[in-house]
């Protein structure tokens, strides 16, 4: 884990290109390269300016965030530029209940059934160790689908994949084989029986 | 699999009431289905986990870094995505506004400033005083030809040039600029009325070229259908030559070159007094008008042979019907 700043923000640069730039080839064929750039770049010097100003919101889902905002911009470029090319929006899903929300909401309600889900602080690290060691694509397929809850169509754009339903099976293959040796290094670590 | 659907449906709260019951009891009896969705719900909260410390780690490097360390993550730009927000590579320090785009002044740079971009910029801007400085050199040196007049008066022999005008601003570039413009703006438009003009000119000459070809047939088809009616000019005689007083000319002269028996016709006419002379030297001297493409003086002898063969009506109302008729072709 990288603790310079510099190198976070950079890995992130890095990391959220590729998706970047198939959500803008898909939504806007006629986006040249350098446009996409230009709008790349300028996502992010509005992100800095926005966090400086207080804009963002607690527990902004930033993968969700970059691709909303270089959406919109753009759009803004289309509509300068007088071409049309999408008309769809994207999902941004700020509003919905996150994950975590409804897996706590499912952990009270299961305690009233005397079904305790996190019931060992170790898990965690477990799972962090474990969770790092997933591959690509499972690893952005999961995030997108679990923590961001970007509808599959979206996923299979940013990731290339051709359709939903390639995303969704290809999710429930990461997931039994993310599960597995989670399974087992939390057996291991005595946090499930 | 098939657990993994199910479990992504009840953490969604796709399931319904009854299936939701039936899942929470089946946690409760199968030991090994409630494992696996510990591990699952454990997994998917870690992932969530995971990435929500990502966010909150990307967060605090945004935060924290500045725009000097962005922009060296990003590398140089040169221009705005929007069409109408055109700039160089943001100053250090300088604000980025989504409406508006950089600033054009953008803060000074302070002293944490990269010291690449510092350089490269450092750079840029000795290159560019050194083309202004070259610039200025050759403006000195040469004359220059705008804002100058060609005054003939005072200086004739080469000495055309005086200047009128201080060395050109960029005020004066740029009105200049503006003039030429009109000027070529101007010089098109004279160009293209020119040219239609020139279009309409050559299609008027050539419609009257024509016309005036057409006319000069008509009346080299009307003297020849009527010349041949001159053997009655030495009908009864033997000696086919007109006039006397060395002005006499014979027939043929007259077929080959009508034009040249005019002035001796135009006697010939004045002084007749029988309807017999005026009829003939008077059809003569009008076909030699008619050869001649003078339809105007041809009309007027026309006119007045019928005239004065109305006196002597009706014996020589065929002559003047054919100079009616003749009268008509040319008219």
């Amino acid at each position: 884990m990288p603790t310079n700043f510099q190198e976070i923000a950079n890995q992130w640069y890095e990391k959220m290109r590729l998706p970047f730039f198939n959500l803008m080839i898909s939504r806007f064929p006629r986006l040249r390269g350098g446009e996409i750039e230009d709008i790349y770049q300028n996502i992010f010097i509005a992100i800095q300016e926005n966090i400086e100003k207080g804009r963002i919101k607690d527990n902004t889902s930033w993968y969700s965030y970059i691709m909303t905002v270089g959406y919109n911009l753009a759009c803004k470029h289309m509509r300068h530029a007088d071409i049309t090319d999408s008309y769809d929006g994207f999902d941004d899903n700020h509003d919905r209940p996150t994950t975590l929300d409804r897996i706590t909401a499912i952990n009270l309600e299961l305690q009233e059934e005397d079904i305790s889900l996190f019931d060992n602080p170790e898990a965690d690290i477990v799972l962090g160790e474990e969770i790092a060691r997933t591959p690509e694509p499972c690893a952005t397929i999961l995030r997108l689908f679990y923590y961001e809850r970007m509808p599959l169509a979206n996923i299979a754009e940013v990731i290339g994949f051709n359709s939903a339903r390639s995303v969704q099976s290809r999710r429930w293959q990461c997931v039994r084989n993310l599960i597995s040796p989670v399974k087992a290094a939390l057996k291991r670590a005595g946090i499930i029986n | 699999m098939q657990n993994i659907q199910q479990f992504d449906r009840f953490i969604y709260g796709e399931l319904s009431p009854e299936e939701r019951k039936k899942f929470i009891s089946r946690l409760k009896t199968d030991k090994d289905f409630a494992t696996d969705f510990k591990a699952y719900i454990l997994t998917v909260a870690g992932i969530c986990k995971e990435a929500q410390q990502d966010d909150i780690e990307f967060a605090t490097a945004m935060k924290n870094i500045t725009p000097e360390q962005l922009l060296e993550i990003m590398g140089y730009r040169k221009h705005s995505p929007f069409p109408s927000q055109t700039y160089d590579a943001p100053l250090p320090g300088a604000r980025f506004d989504l409406a508006v785009g950089y600033p054009e002044s953008a803060p000074v740079c302070n002293a944490s400033a990269s010291s690449k971009i510092q350089e490269e910029r450092s750079k840029i801007d000795e290159e560019r005083s050194r083309i202004d400085e070259e610039r200025s050199k050759i403006d000195e040196e040469l004359p220059s030809l705008r804002g100058c007049y060609i005054d003939l008066s005072k200086n004739g022999k080469g000495q055309k040039i005086s200047e009128i005008e201080a060395p050109v601003t960029k005020k004066s570039e740029s009105s200049a600029k503006i003039r030429s413009a009109k000027t070529w703006s101007a010089k098109t438009w004279i160009w293209q009325a020119s040219s239609i003009a020139a279009v309409v000119l050559i299609a008027f000459i050539v419609v009257l070229d024509f016309e005036k070809r057409g006319r000069e047939n008509v009346d080299n088809v009307v003297f020849s259908f009527y010349a041949d009616d001159l053997s009655a000019v030495s009908r009864g005689g033997d000696d086919t030559s007109i006039g006397s007083d060395g002005q006499s000319f014979t027939l043929e002269a007259y077929a080959s070159d009508p034009a040249k028996a005019i002035p001796v016709l135009i006697k010939k006419y004045e002084s007749a007094d029988s309807p017999q002379d005026i009829a003939i030297y008077g059809k003569l001297l009008a076909l030699a008008y008619i050869k001649a493409h003078d339809r105007r003086n041809a009309r007027i002898v026309l006119q007045t042979i019928i005239d004065k063969l109305s006196a002597y009506s009706p014996d020589w109302d065929d002559t003047i019907s054919e100079c009616r008729t003749i009268l008509n072709a040319v008219g």
